[in-house]
């Protein structure tokens, strides 16, 4: 009778350990998960704002670029003029 | 020997039993009974709506060079039911958004649900909002159009306004650069935070495509891109060139397009004032048009061309057929005369090829009369006049081409130099790519394709000849006659040392409004042209209309197509064809 109800105890107290060690488990899992989470979102919100910053330095390049900049640079800054007179080169090809 | 269980463990047992029964008992009831309802609620606690945002797409130049794009915006709206106290939030709100107190205090005494405080707002406004941390003050995230060129092809692209296109491409395309609204449904837990295992369920029609495992698969709802004709270089120096020319006459406004005959995609449309897309608001309706293809003009000379090559493909006339001209012609009751005076001594005997040279009115009206109406006008509609040309911009005008029937006696005489029609610039720019290409009329295009967010091609706009009008033949000879008005015609301002280029100047006398004849001072003054002449790779027409300093064709227009030719000669890396050694 006595080895009958050990073995019956024995079994919950096995069962017992078993749901305990997977709740604490679970449970462990679970705020690991939370803060897994909250880095997730933290990281997709820089990459957002980075994302922001960039497109602000791909427009603020292109703007930078625009012809009619370069143009303004190259006769301002550099004294760059328009040729007035395009002298052409033809190679003779029975030179050759 | 086997020993009875005792009464006590029996009732522990049985204890056990009852209360594992009345849990099947209940999850009986719960997940059999009441499987629907708890299921509904469950999905309502653990689903997550995501409404996702689509994002504008950009429209690039033809060297993938973007003219328009968007980026990130945020509008602060008001929600005045929750606001305690209307004027301290007026007073803190209308400090950060650099907004009048007394408006958005008006604004805010409502008891609408929603009220716009200030749309597509930048970053740092938008956080010095956030910092208030106002009850009934909220963000939401939007995107804002710009444009990093400027006025760059400002006609041409159009501009976006709060929801949507308003004008150009933006308007045309506007559909597809926006995409399609979407939300996902995802499971999450009560956090709110995503359910890895959860399913995840897309509402909405995607728009574009993914690179699946396999193969492209559905799934974007960005808007695609749209790549354009529009060459960048082009464009600025068709600009820069039609600006120049139009201050220096002290003109009104002028348009400029480079077309490729072959393929019929334009290079350049240029519209002169110009605005900034980026602040469409502050230009006024006239100038937001794109009057390359809503306005029309009588053409004049430029119309001869057209003439000339109708009569020589019916074989009314060669090159080199000579005609006696005089200086007036009487055409019913109408005299028809010429701009300029003979010279003394001047033989009126003339070539056709010298009636286009020195642009003779009364020498086209005398091949017109000859060719006859219902064959001139059977050619105008083959070049394309009178009809859409079915670009893909909106507002295109059709012009006016009246139908033989409507025509007086003297119509023909005066159709023949170009008045009595009206046409749009990008019409004469098809309409030239006739000669130029060898006699196709293609459709002009200004959108290359289209694809979606992945740059995966969803739709190619192809190059499509719609008919033949003349013959190759004729399209050379007409070439070659548009040769000799450069060298040594009206115009010469257009010669370009080492290279050959050929083209035929107008100046036409503006139309009264609503028709009741002609303003004595207003010209519009034009000239198009093919370059290079013997291997044509571009066609340009400019129209300056009522310039101040000279009326004429040749001393308005024709510069203008020269400077802009020049770039072309860098861009296309063009030879010269005419080259002289010492």
């Amino acid at each position: 009778m006595k080895k009958t109800q050990n073995r019956f105890l024995f079994r919950y107290a096995v069962m017992a350990i078993w749901v305990t060690t997977f709740s604490i488990l679970g449970l462990f899992y679970n705020i690991r998960m939370v803060e897994i989470n909250k880095q997730l979102q933290s990281t997709v919100e820089k990459l957002q704002v980075l994302e922001e910053l960039n497109r602000e330095l791909e427009l603020s390049l292109l703007s930078q670029t625009r012809l009619e900049k370069i143009e303004e640079k190259a006769i301002s800054t550099l004294g760059m003029k328009a040729p007035r007179r395009v002298m052409y080169f033809v190679p003779d090809e029975s030179n050759d | 020997m086997t020993k009875r269980l005792s009464p006590r463990f029996f009732i522990i047992l049985l204890t056990c039993y009852l209360v594992v029964g009345l849990f099947a008992v209940r999850l009986f009831y719960l997940q059999v009974l009441r499987h629907d309802f708890f299921v509904q609620k469950s999905e309502r606690q653990v689903q997550k709506i995501i409404k996702i945002q689509s994002h504008r797409g950009v429209i690039y130049d033809r060297n993938k060079r973007p003219l328009a794009l968007s980026k990130k915006a945020y509008s602060i709206y008001a929600v005045p039911p929750k606001i305690e106290d209307a004027k301290q939030f007026a007073k803190a709100v209308s400090s950060v958004l650099k907004l009048p107190k007394g408006k958005m205090f008006k604004s805010i005494n409502t008891s609408y649900p929603f009220v716009w405080l200030r749309r597509k707002v930048d970053r740092e406004m938008m956080e010095a909002v956030t910092e208030l941390e106002l009850e009934g003050l909220h963000v939401i995230n939007e995107e804002k159009r710009v444009y990093p060129k400027v006025s760059l092809g400002g006609d041409v692209l159009g501009f976006v306004g709060m929801d949507g296109g308003l004008g150009g491409l933006e308007y045309q395309y506007d559909t597809f650069l926006k995409g399609s609204s979407a939300k996902i449904i995802v499971e999450g837990d009560p956090r709110g935070y995503p359910i890895i295992s959860g399913s995840r369920d897309v509402q909405g029609t995607p728009t574009g495509f993914r690179l699946g495992i396999k193969r492209f698969e559905p799934m974007s709802f960005d808007g695609g891109h749209v790549y354009v004709t529009l060459d960048e270089r082009i464009q600025y120096a068709a600009e820069k060139a039609l600006r120049e020319g139009v201050e220096r006459m002290e003109a009104q406004s002028g348009v400029a397009i480079v077309m490729d005959p072959h393929s019929g995609e334009i290079l350049a449309m240029a519209d002169y004032p110009q605005f900034d897309p980026n602040r469409f608001y502050k230009a006024k309706d006239k100038v937001r048009k794109n009057s390359a293809v809503v306005d029309v003009f009588e053409p004049g000379s430029v119309f001869k061309v057209f003439l000339m090559a109708s009569a020589l493909e019916e074989g009314i006339v060669t090159p080199g057929t000579v005609i006696r001209v005089p200086e007036e012609l009487q055409l019913f009751n109408r005299t028809i005369s010429e701009a300029h005076r003979r010279k003394p001594g001047e033989s009126d005997r003339k070539t056709a090829t010298d009636i286009l040279v020195e642009s003779l009115n009364v020498g086209t009206t005398m091949i017109a009369t000859q060719l006859g109406e219902a064959k001139y006008y059977k050619y105008l509609r083959g070049f394309g006049f009178g009809q859409r040309t079915g670009i893909a911009l909106p507002g295109e005008s059709q012009g006016l081409l009246r139908h033989p029937r409507d025509w007086s006696a003297v119509d023909i005489g005066m159709m023949s130099f170009g008045q009595g029609v009206a046409v749009t610039t990008l019409q004469l720019a098809t309409a030239v790519s006739v000669v130029a290409n060898g006699g196709m009329l293609v459709r002009p295009r200004i959108v290359q394709y289209l694809t979606d967010h992945e740059s995966v091609t969803v739709k190619a706009t192809p190059k499509t000849s719609v008919r033949r009008v003349i013959s190759e033949k004729t399209a050379r000879q007409v070439r070659e006659m548009m040769g000799d008005v450069v060298t040594h015609g009206t115009g010469t301002p257009a010669r370009i040392r080492g290279y050959s280029l050929g083209g035929k100047t107008g100046t036409a006398q503006k139309a009264a409004p609503g028709g009741l004849g002609y303003l004595k001072n207003d010209y519009v003054a034009s000239f198009i042209s093919v370059f290079p002449l013997h291997d044509p790779q571009v066609v340009i027409v400019v129209a300056i209309d009522t310039p101040r300093k000279s009326i004429w064709g040749s001393t308005v227009a024709a510069p203008v197509v020269r400077q802009i030719a020049k770039t072309i000669i860098e861009t296309h890396n063009i030879p010269p064809d005419e080259l002289r050694l010492p």
